[in-house]
């Protein structure tokens, strides 16, 4: 921890740290009069009147206002979605249900434009709004949805009066400190003029993203973006020293993380939170600027788990930039930086995706860090079980798949059960849609992109900026099992099709041979070897070719990713997953992410990266796909090493490698490898010249390495 | 030349120690050095060997014969990462000098192909070789095991030759890093260290120092490869790595 860090700012760690810093909610008894109110009016009234009386509640510490929490009683941000009646319908049937061992529904992410509400004001939407009713002059429903948006506004207002009365109430007690009384009646005014006027000061503009955040708790966006003109500003005028900016930015950061309480069982993880510094600016030059520096330095004096941050690389990065995030990265306890690489992403959203460029160089990350939109929600979303396309292949079609006499005979057959799969999924993802999009929101679609301008709310498609992505549990598994059928089978003659087939029927009983010859000998994919990456290619290339011209219901093209959330989506679907041609045993997880595990990666980290970082050739694999690489911590921590590190990263991402998490291989691995050592083949320990299997050692001398590596750390 | 071959019982990607940038080292299987802490017991064999399993896993076959072709095509894979790092293909072993076709022909393909060439040696071979090889070796990682009082005790053959040696290269203008194991109470005494410190002093051409602490974690495979008495001390202390550091650094103990 820096010693420079304010008291201030450690008393909020530790009070956000030790319980739940929102006030508690104050319930609510709505007049029945309003049930004869058009929903987006209702929902606006009562929203209004629920926030008007909760508390204004913040700690002697504060010098940003404006915590709410909404109970759920109406419908109130989009994100996590409380009180939206038919999300939550939605949720019963499919959150976390696998739908015929294939797909579940899942969260879905949505982010405000705080940029653009920090530079017009709430006054500025308000002149939308007005604009916008004259191009639905005889549209009963767009003109009570963009009346309900404005009754929102005043609502929103009110509530941030109130916060100013509260700050100046406070500092007229007698018995607050001269010192703090000041404070307080900045306070106050700031809470007099945003949101509702443009900020003036980057004060200012952090209050506003504080108080707004509460009507869409998700990413923040790029605030190294939009804070920075006025951050400039600041500095360069005298009224704001770098300090104080860390300091409002500080506070920002341990409300957000704050926002999920310690009684939830997210609170030990990054979630709904990520977002981005560095990339593109829209002139095309690179963004990282003092401002990002600020916010990580900020960032990392704060022992909080939330938020997240990615860093934006792109060709035009400086190794100095990615190696001060690495250096971040690597001394960071919580975990909360990753990296991911612009030049696939923005040249598959413009290219395949059609998505105009000014937006594409804009995106951001949220979640588990899937890309977005300032202003644009998430759809899709769904975790796909991509190996049961090749189950049906070899189960429901298996007279076919017998008489394939080689791999593309076979091949072809299996794209056509992918094809399948993919389109069932999609419909699935649009039933989800479809039903959820009965619910209406006034709240968040101010602050979403298009929403008032199409006077729609932003759950039925009044959202401009979207992006559709469902993920892929187990394309490793996949991936390698074609290969294996094409080496085994096809080009190496070893095994014939019945008798794998009859070894997976067996869950490989009384095959036990053929597996150790296919785990021994099997080319897998993540070795640099161009013969289970060409299969890779070609899986993606059927993805891409389904998703060519294919749009989702709202009309969004389609992207494919392969992370996994908060839930084991890969244990759920591997347990219902009989055996598999790669040698895995029938119910063990799939696979997710870009990488390769369980020791099929024997040719070196370089392979690997090599691998990944071409995997796809079409782009198709842009959305939500994540690459968790481990690296001996000994590497990490060594001064000299890192700096090979960074290049190793830097050359992944200039190979075209979409993204990278760095897992240190720490004690605790070394512990869970000693005693699952299966599963952990492929850890390595390495002292100079030197490498070995950590399963390999003695345990008297595993103990003494795992002692060592914790010594380090 | 290509078609020349050698046993290799490791190629190391992303390593990190054994020369500037990332490298890949390139293992040959065989040594004429018997070494008594050798890390690395399945490299002293210049045949094939069987090392028990993993865990009581399948045996592992360690040494496969390779052509410097299918050695380069592992190698030029990685070339990207080179390029970006400086760096390039390390050949360790075993003793690369003891392989000498194969690892002249390697040199060369890498030369060829652009890419930055290091060796690690004990320098114990004959001085043709060393002539041979010194056009196509960018860096030499040039191993000091003990001072020549007790080097024919512990290595099993004598310094004088392997001096003379470095002193052939340096005096060519060779670059080199000395590489020192350091075996605590075995090749660490004050007459040891002062001997590194003097041999770096007095051979133009050393870059650096790599001092390389003892670790007893060879005993594994000595024990996978049916042998025994396998020599093992403690791991070094930090005590010892700091008494290491200020004898050949000096009191602020950097490089």
């Amino acid at each position: 921890m820096d010693g420079t860090m304010n008291d201030r700012i450690q008393r909020l760690i530790a009070a956000a740290r030790a319980g739940d810093i929102y006030p508690k909610t104050v319930h609510v008894e709505y007049d029945a009069f309003d049930e004869n109110l058009s929903d987006p009016q209702r929902i606006a009234k009562r929203l209004t009147e629920y926030m008007a009386a909760q508390p204004c509640a913040f700690s002697d510490d504060n010098e940003l206002v404006g915590m709410v929490r909404f109970d759920g009683s109406v419908e109130g941000p989009l994100f996590p979605r409380i009180g939206h009646r038919f999300f939550a319908q939605t949720r019963d049937q499919y959150y976390c249900k696998p739908q015929e061992n294939l797909c579940t529904f899942e969260w879905q992410h949505s982010n405000a434009d705080f940029g653009k509400v920090i530079n017009v004001g709430l006054v500025g939407l308000r002149a939308e709004i007005v604009a916008a009713r004259r191009n639905y002059e005889s549209d009963i429903h767009r003109l009570e949805f963009l009346a309900g948006l404005e009754s929102m506004i005043r609502g929103i207002v009110n509530r941030s009066r109130q916060y100013a009365a509260e700050c100046r109430r406070r500092a007229a007690d007698p018995e607050t400190a001269p010192a703090r009384r000041a404070v307080l009646l900045r306070m106050a005014a700031n809470c007099e003029w945003v949101p509702e006027h443009p900020a003036r000061t980057f004060e200012e503009a952090v209050q506003c993203l504080y108080f707004c955040f509460q009507f869409q708790p998700d990413s923040i966006g790029r605030p190294d973006q939009y804070l920075l003109p006025l951050y400039e500003r600041g500095l360069a005028d005298g009224t704001l020293t770098r300090d104080h900016a860390k300091e409002l930015l500080q506070e920002l950061f341990v409300m957000i993380h704050g926002w999920t309480p310690p009684c939830s069982k997210n609170a030990d993880k990054g979630g709904e939170s990520h977002f981005a510094i560095g990339g593109y600016t829209l002139d095309h030059r690179c963004a990282w600027n003092d401002l990002s520096e600020l916010i990580l330095e900020a960032m990392m004096e704060c022992d909080l788990v939330r938020p997240q941050v990615s860093l934006r690389w792109n060709r035009l990065t400086p190794r100095s930039v990615l190696r001060r995030v690495l250096d971040a990265e690597r001394h960071d306890k919580n975990k909360r930086i990753a990296i991911a690489n612009d030049e696939p992403r923005i040249a598959d959203m413009t290219g395949r995706r059609g998505i105009p460029w000014e937006q594409a160089y804009d995106y951001i990350t949220v979640g588990c860090n899937e890309p977005a939109f300032q202003g644009g929600i998430s759809l899709g979303g769904n975790k796909v079980n991509i190996v049961r396309s090749l189950v049906r292949t070899l189960d429901g079609r298996r007279a076919e798949a017998l008489e394939c006499r080689d791999f593309d005979s076979f091949y072809t057959l299996y794209e056509q059960e992918l094809h399948h799969d993919l389109e069932t999924a999609l419909n699935w993802s649009n039933r989800f849609n479809m039903l959820r999009s009965r619910d209406c929101n006034v709240l968040t679609s101010l602050f979403m992109s298009g929403c008032i301008e199409r006077a729609t709310s932003v759950t039925q498609g009044g959202a401009s900026r979207a992006l559709w992505c469902a993920v892929f549990m187990g394309s490793t598994n996949l991936i390698d099992s074609l290969a294996v059928i094409r080496q085994f089978v096809y080009e190496e003659r070893r095994c014939t099709m019945a008798e794998l087939i009859s070894a997976l029927d067996a869950d490989w009983k009384g095959h036990e041979a053929l597996r150790e010859e296919i785990l021994r000998d099997g080319r897998f994919y993540g070795n640099g070897d161009d013969f289970a990456d060409g299969v890779a290619h070609r899986f993606y290339r059927s993805v891409a070719a389904f998703a060519d011209g294919r749009t989702d219901f709202f009309g969004h093209p389609l992207a494919f990713g392969n992370l996994t959330g908060y839930n084991p989506h890969f244990a759920w679907f591997g347990a219902q997953t009989k055996a598999t041609p790669d040698g895995r045993v029938a119910g063990s997880a799939l696979l997710f992410g870009s990488g390769q595990s369980d020791g099929k990666d024997r040719s070196g980290v370089t392979s690997l990266l090599m691998s990944v970082a071409h995997m796809d050739p079409t782009g198709v694999m842009c959305g939500d796909s994540i690459f968790n690489l481990s690296v001996d911590e000994a590497v990490v921590q060594n001064d000299e090493s890192f700096e090979k590190l960074v290049t190793l990263v830097e050359t992944y991402f200039r190979e075209g490698g979409l993204h990278i998490q760095l897992n240190h291989v720490s004690a605790e691995v070394l512990r869970a490898a000693k005693k699952d050592p299966d599963r952990y083949k492929s850890v390595r320990v390495r002292v100079s010249g030197f490498s070995a299997y950590f399963v390999g050692l003695k345990e008297s001398i595993q103990d003494d390495v795992i002692a060592r590596t914790e010594h380090k750390a | 030349m290509s078609e020349t071959s050698t046993l290799v019982f490791d190629i190391e990607k992303f390593a990190v120690h054994d020369g500037p940038g990332i490298r890949t080292v390139v293992f040959l299987k065989g040594c004429p050095l018997r070494c008594l802490w050798c890390h690395n017991p399945e490299s002293q064999s210049f045949e094939q060997e069987t090392m028990a399993g993993v865990n009581g896993g399948p045996p592992e076959t360690v040494g496969k014969a390779m052509t410097v072709e299918e050695v380069m095509a592992s190698v030029r894979k990685d070339k990207p990462f080179y390029d970006s790092s400086d760096g390039g293909l390390t050949i360790s072993g075993g003793e690369p000098l003891a392989h000498f076709d194969f690892t002249l022909a390697l040199l060369a393909a890498a030369k060829a192909e652009g890419i930055h060439t290091a060796v690690e040696t004990s320098g114990f071979a004959p001085r043709e070789r060393i002539e041979a090889l010194l056009p196509l070796v960018d860096l030499w990682l040039w191993d000091v095991k003990a001072p020549p009082a007790i080097h024919k005790k512990l290595i099993g053959v004598e310094a004088a030759p392997i001096l003379d040696n470095l002193a052939f290269i340096a005096a060519r203008g060779a670059a080199i890093v000395l590489r020192c194991p350091l075996v605590p109470g075995v090749n660490d005494s004050d007459d040891a260290l002062a001997h590194i410190v003097n041999l770096a002093k007095n051979t133009p051409g050393v870059r650096k120092i790599d001092i390389e602490p003892y670790h007893p974690m060879g005993e594994g495979k000595s024990r996978r490869l049916g042998r025994t008495g396998y020599f093992t001390a403690p791991f070094a202390t930090d005590a010892d790595k700091a008494r290491w550091r200020e004898a050949i650094f000096g009191p602020d103990g950097c490089e």
